[in-house]
């Protein structure tokens, strides 16, 4: 049993702060039953919020090209839009804005624990922007932003949560934003229903 | 009119039971400001000043429960092995703090006007059974004065909320650092209260 419990890391954005989300959002993960070990509002500086991200440049020229990509499936002229179409020069640029959207307010960052959590917690978000997400997902209940828009306004997918993509990001996330921190185990009342 | 702020703790039964988010949507919704936030265990002693160690409280708790037993006709001395209000009072504490420690709290400063009267009414009568419907503690529980007795234990009531502005500002003194507090503005605020700058 044990070798199916995993933690994730989880953020909730200031946009959907400053909603008043941050309960419904909770909601979602309590109900499905997933456990919270930690959480905590904050309001990162800058370095913080890079050293979230990989930031090297293979990771920036990812994300440049998944801009690239979005912008094509979109029909929008990337280079007249953002002064250029190549990759790495793209992911720089996004990687900053990416910063000042995190910076618009403060953010709740927190750990949840539970069997396959790490999957069902991306599977309940849904797709990264909000306007690709499927019914029934997070992001598709409570935002409509996509890159097209996004890019019409000169700004980054408000990406409104936050989730670990695979184990070793979680680890890695997780350790970065508690550190070393033990989570002390307690029971939820469905723990005895599926977990013995 | 100045804004308040009022310090949220949602308890290790509301916890086990999956309801943080369901409470926190509660302010949410009404259009309190969360500007402070955190899920952790609590310390003992962080769960020791927060309630107060004055021998009149102790007496004043013991005698609530005093009173209770003899309503009831229960023994006080048989049930609790002692009829003196202040050691009564001392115990109910520690009950409390064992209550405190069985899972993580999660704590929270919300913000608005009239905060603390506010919350007071969203989350009803402290007694759960006495608790209207559409208060927190109505919706989420029906635990009752006289159960709890009979097992030795405080009432277990989904949150505990700042009775008073002074108490508020003691509370989140105790439990958060003036960092952990933060100020931003809601995107219904204008909205909300249309404020004459």
């Amino acid at each position: 049993m044990d070798d199916f419990i995993e933690r994730t890391l989880i953020i909730i954005k200031p946009d959907a702060v400053q909603r008043g989300l941050i309960g419904t959002i909770f909601e979602f993960f309590e109900n499905i039953g997933l456990k919270l070990l930690v959480a905590k509002m904050v309001r990162p500086e800058e370095d913080v919020i890079r050293k979230h991200y990989p930031g090297t440049k293979e990771w920036v020229i990812e994300m440049g090209q998944k801009t690239l990509t979005s912008f094509k499936n979109s029909g929008i002229d990337v280079k007249k839009t953002m002064g250029t179409d190549d990759p790495y020069q793209l992911g720089k640029f996004v990687y900053d804005r990416l910063i000042k959207y995190w910076q618009e307010g403060p953010i709740i960052v927190s750990v949840w624990e539970g069997p396959h959590a790490i999957e069902i917690a991306r599977k309940i978000r849904g797709h990264t922007i909000p306007y690709l997400s499927p019914p029934g997902t997070i992001h598709a209940f409570y935002s409509y932003d996509s890159s097209p828009l996004s890019a019409s306004l000169n700004r980054v997918v408000k990406t409104f949560i936050h989730a670990s993509g695979n184990k070793d990001e979680a680890q890695r996330e997780i350790k970065y934003w508690f550190g070393n921190m033990e989570f002390k185990n307690y029971e939820r009342d469905i723990d005895k229903l599926y977990l013995k | 009119m100045e804004k308040q702020q009022a310090l949220i703790i949602i308890k290790p039964d509301a916890v086990q039971r999956g309801l943080i988010g369901k409470v926190v949507k509660r302010f949410e919704q009404a259009g309190l400001k969360i500007v402070g936030f955190k899920f952790d265990w609590a310390s003992e002693e962080k769960i020791i000043t927060h309630y107060p160690s004055r021998e009149d409280w102790f007496r004043k708790v013991g005698e609530r429960t005093l009173t209770n037993y003899a309503k009831k006709g229960l023994d006080a001395k048989k049930l609790l092995g002692t009829d003196d209000a202040l050691e009564i009072g001392k115990m109910v504490k520690r009950w409390l703090i064992d209550y405190l420690r069985e899972s993580p709290l999660l704590l929270m400063v919300v913000e608005g006007y009239e905060a603390i009267e506010i919350v007071r009414k969203l989350s009803g009568n402290t007694i759960p059974l006495l608790a209207a419907p559409g208060t927190i503690r109505g919706d989420f529980s029906i635990d009752n004065i006289d159960l709890a007795n009979a097992n030795r234990r405080p009432l277990r009531n989904i949150i505990h909320a700042s009775d008073t502005l002074e108490d508020s500002k003691r509370e989140i003194e105790i439990w958060f650092t003036p960092k952990e507090l933060f100020s931003y503005k809601r995107a219904d605020e204008e909205i909300m209260f249309k404020l004459k700058q």
